[in-house]
């Protein structure tokens, strides 16, 4: 290892220092593993901390409803789900067949964890994958564009355009546009599919009907977080700009744009592709209450729904699936980054 | 033995049966079915018909066949489901919710003491799947289900102490129940929602999951990954309420649709189709429903379904959309959605009752709240005009916790009481229960020494309007010295305080304004929900000798006393009496006091669909829609 330090580093493929980058690998692996029982366990006590539990809501909700329910019934439930056991009991039951793979039975829904997250999942990765995309392919060329071009108009105009998106909630931006869109083309945004194309998914009508539904929980979710993209991505490349580099190759007469693309946006891209990890699970639950209110058949409105009525499976299921979604994202960003930039594969090792 | 009819009107029956008899030779078969008619799958129409078929008169006139109704369903909301397709009970309410009319029953009989009823069954009436429906499968539900202390579900008033009653039967359309305790309610409560319960569980289907005649019904539940046998028939066969029970299409079921695609926790839609052995004709003999589907499009919250609502997707429907504050904003739109709005009278009286804890665990403060002139002096303190016009844009009447004018039971005094906004005196009365000392700030001070302060428990989440008027509240009674402070906490721990008697002042809505009788938890002590008495609930309902009971005044007594007298007595007409004098008891102690009485609500009608009545009550008990006989609706183009 020692000898190797001393060569020119190589940028072309992992190959060459592909012991330290198993090292590396292995390392993150099992932080990642420490970490996924440490967010379970958490996240379970966390559960744990509002009063009542599922049977003492099942019972007041009844109530609420107006059903006369008779005082026996919550503890039959409890007995029957188990919930009198002690919290670390129950943990140890739900931890220990979740790693199996099992993620039990909803109590409110009456099925299979499993069932309600897969019917729910593909849907929520469309949803936010595309308006990850939205915001990546807008934000960043404005931020490239008001960072070259500062205090231009442009400039001005895109930071105006993107301080209203972070300051504006994103339920009332989702109101507002279904508002507007009912009172002026007599249209009632919501929902992710219309019910002729419930059998069929992947035809072109369907699909265009699926885009067509698509647009405004990506625009409405790709707001807010599009605005601070295009704060961090003009502030790093205004670093990266006044460095001495780009006026080296600026000397050298490299064509502007080239240049610009070629480095500088480069590294001012190293926040951003480190934060991919972070990104999915701060979307969902982001733009769970834009789901809510466009009604979307998302995991978002799932885990409120479940939160509200203490079901611990299907809330620590679907808690738990973002976390590995969390954890995965994270350890590819650490490994994009690996290869984007040198000096992180050196400090790593 | 007398054979009572009770409400259910002799002259009527008769005159539907006679109908019913002549009409069902004459009339065609349903468009819709008509190809599995001919293809030889289905019997024709009069085969699927029971001999006596329940006539239903249509609202406004004979329907055409066919359609969908389109509607808005919240995710997980069982209620409006119930209410909608799953009110087909033995017996059912009519459409004023004054008559108990025979349903899935053709009339009962009881004895003097009201401890013995004989019912009879509708001969022919059939399951979807075509079996005929009979006593066997109400001795199931009554033994195997609601009276086994294992089933989960929530057993009805009817079945409150399982030991106390059992079902004979006697053939295949007639079954006696026997009461230990006599019940002069019984055919009331199976009237009203809760009594379905009996009639909804098919015993050739559901029994496959019950372990007295399925010996591996635990394995089988073990090997859908569920505990045991209650799990497996709860996900299969279960109750009455809950969202559950609309889950599963094979399910045989007697009610006018039957679910094709559930309304599950991921579903955007939920589509329920014609059961072709509904029990139920029109005058001209035509089987019902008129309606091939219903429609459901599901939502996560409230805003998309009102929008759909104003934009005419939404047929026919008051839950979850009718939001008193939405009403102006219906109007406006309705030429644009071609849409009117249809009133509905609330069951409830208030919009908001405030009970002061008679049995708080601080001795001083229930030493005052006890005194029945504070609590008039605190509704004397209480300007109600400005908290309707400050929460309910002016839309209300200053209303006690008291019967609704609509109701027979109304009594003016009782409803008018104490409305007069007068702090001087309050002032002067709370000067003469020795609260005349005064802090620094100008609030009381108690007997001993400290300030006179009352904490509200109350939650945000059901009704918000509810914290607007205690916030009112707290600035009125701080002009009399009395200091409220409102607590906005989690509603499990509301209930939780209220059921260990750890409240000094909780607030709920004015249950009871119309079903006087089934729910008069404000009248008297009569529910874990009258909070003004916890403890003499337990004394009285539960066990005496527990830890949570306290022997409550003798006016509680009496009150419960008569109400027990009440339930022994078999006539409707010796019942109202003996709840006029428990209401007039309560008028007298004034337990607890209201604020506004609950304004007519509304739902929202497609021009294009017909039947339905200009106004009708609302509430659980009577299940609204349910009574009106949603299969008599009907579309035109």
């Amino acid at each position: 290892m020692g000898g190797r330090a001393n060569r020119p580093p190589d940028h072309s493929c992992f190959s060459f220092e592909s012991n330290s980058m198993l090292y590396f690998l292995i390392r993150r692996i099992l932080a990642m593993l420490l970490t996924f029982w440490a967010v379970s366990f958490v996240a379970f006590l966390i559960m744990e901390l509002p009063p009542g539990d599922f049977a003492s809501t099942r019972v007041s909700e009844m109530s609420a409803a107006g059903v006369r329910v008779d005082p026996e019934m919550a503890a039959r439930l409890r007995e029957l789900f188990r919930l009198d056991e002690p919290v670390l009991v129950r943990y140890w039951s739900w931890f220990t067949r979740l790693v199996q793979g099992d993620f039990g039975y909803s109590l409110a829904f009456n099925m299979p964890v499993r069932d309600l997250i897969a019917a729910q999942l593909p849907n929520t990765l469309l949803v936010d994958g595309v308006t990850l995309l939205f915001m990546w392919v807008v934000a960043i060329p404005i931020g490239i564009y008001s960072a070259v071009r500062q205090y231009s108009l442009g400039d001005y105009a895109a930071t105006i355009l993107g301080f209203v998106g972070v300051a504006v909630p994103n339920f009332l931006l989702a109101l507002l546009l279904m508002w507007l869109f009912y009172t002026q083309f007599g249209v009632v945004l919501g929902g992710l599919h219309s019910q002729e194309f419930a059998d069929d998914r992947l035809s072109w009508p369907a699909l265009r009907d699926l885009a067509n539904h698509l647009w405004p929980p990506v625009l409405v979710a790709g707001a807010a977080g599009m605005a601070a993209l295009i704060r961090v991505m003009r502030a790093n490349l205004l670093d990266e700009l006044r460095k001495p580099y780009v006026t080296t190759a600026r000397a050298k007469g490299m064509r502007e744009w080239r240049l610009i693309l070629r480095y500088p946006v480069r590294i001012a891209m190293n926040p951003i592709v480190s934060s991919i990890g972070w990104v999915l699970p701060s979307l969902i639950s982001s733009a769970t209450i834009v789901a809510i209110v466009m009604n979307m058949p998302t995991l978002g409105p799932l885990l409120l729904n479940s939160l509200m009525v203490q079901d611990m499976f299907l809330a620590g299921g679907v808690l738990m699936v973002m976390a590995m979604l969390t954890l995965v994202g994270t350890l590819l960003s650490d490994i994009l980054l690996y290869w984007l930039d040198p000096r992180i594969r050196i400090s790593g090792r | 033995m007398i054979p009572i009819i009770g409400r259910l009107r002799p002259a009527v029956l008769a005159g539907l049966c006679g109908v019913a008899l002549t009409a069902v030779q004459v009339s065609a078969e349903v468009p819709s079915l008509q190809s599995l008619v001919d293809a030889g799958t289905l019997p024709p129409m009069a085969e699927r018909l029971p001999v006596d078929p329940f006539v239903v008169t249509p609202i406004d006139s004979i329907g055409v066949y066919g359609g969908d109704l389109n509607l808005a369903l919240k995710r997980g909301d069982g209620t409006h489901l119930l209410r909608l397709v799953g009110y087909e009970g033995l017996f059912s309410w009519d459409l004023a919710w004054q008559e108990m009319l025979p349903n899935l029953a053709s009339g009962y009989e009881v004895n003097d003491d009201a401890t013995e009823y004989t019912i009879h069954l509708r001969e022919g009436v059939r399951w979807s799947d075509g079996s005929p429906f009979t006593t066997a499968d109400i001795a199931f539900a009554y033994d195997d289900l609601l009276k086994n202390p294992e089933w989960l579900g929530a057993r009805p008033d009817y079945i409150a102490n399982p030991e106390d009653t059992e079902i004979e039967v006697i053939d295949d359309f007639t079954f006696k129940v026997h009461l230990a305790v006599p019940n002069g309610l019984y055919i009331f409560q199976l009237t009203n929602v809760d009594g379905t319960q009996i009639a909804i569980f098919n015993k050739a289907y559901c029994s496959q999951f019950h372990p007295d005649y399925n010996p591996r019904a635990n394995d089988d539940a073990v090997a859908a990954g569920l505990a045991d046998w209650r799990a497996l028939i709860e996900q299969n066969c279960p109750e009455m309420g809950g969202a559950n029970r609309w889950m599963n299409p094979d399910r045989p079921t007697l009610e006018a649709w039957v679910v094709q695609s559930p309304p599950d926790a991921t579903a955007e839609f939920s589509i329920f189709t014609r059961n072709p052995y509904y029990f139920k004709v029109d005058t001209e003999g035509n089987q019902l429903p008129y309606l091939d589907r219903l429609n459901f499009s599901l939502s996560n919250e409230r805003e998309d379904m009102i929008l759909r609502a104003m934009n005419g997707e939404v047929d026919f429907q008051d839950r979850h959309i009718n939001a008193l504050t939405q009403k102006s904003v219906y109007l406006e739109n309705a030429a644009i959605g071609g849409y009117h709005l249809v009133d509905q009278i609330p069951s409830a009286m208030n919009t908001m009752v405030l009970m002061f804890n008679q049995e708080v665990a601080d001795p001083v403060l229930r030493e005052i709240f006890t005194q029945r002139d504070f609590r008039v002096a605190m509704s004397f303190a209480t300007d109600r005009q400005e908290i309707i016009d400050a929460v309910y844009v002016g839309v209300g009447q200053p209303y006690q916790a008291a019967p609704r004018p609509e109701s027979r039971f109304y009594d003016e005094e009782y409803a008018t009481q104490y409305l007069e906004y007068d702090p001087d005196r309050a002032n002067q009365m709370l000067d003469a229960l020795g609260l005349a000392e005064r802090d620094g700030d100008g609030f009381r001070l108690r007997p001993d020494g400290s300030r006179l302060r009352i904490n509200v428990e109350t939650f945000d989440t059901a009704r918000p309007d509810w914290v607007d008027q205690l916030e009112v509240i707290k600035q009125q009674w701080t002009r009399v010295g009395i200091e409220l402070d409102v607590r906005v906490i989690d509603r499990n721990l509301v209930d939780e305080h209220r059921e260990a008697n750890l409240h000094e002042m909780q607030i709920w809505g004015g249950d009871g304004g119309l079903d006087v009788i089934a729910d008069p938890r404000y009248y008297m002590v009569s529910s874990s929900e009258s909070a003004f008495g916890v403890p003499w609930y337990n004394w009285l309902w539960n066990d005496p000798t527990a830890a949570g009971s306290i022997e409550p005044p003798a006016s509680v007594q009496e009150q419960k006393a008569l109400y027990d007298q009440l339930f022994q007595t078999p006539t409707p007409e010796g019942q109202d009496e003996l709840m006029r004098q428990i209401l007039a008891i309560g008028r007298d102690n004034f337990y607890v006091m209201g604020i506004s009485l609950a304004p007519r609500g509304y739902a929202v009608v497609r021009d294009n669909v017909h039947n339905i009545p200009d106004e009708m009550p609302a509430a659980y008990t009577y299940p609204t829609p349910g009574p009106m006989q949603m299969g008599q609706i009907y579309k035109s183009e």
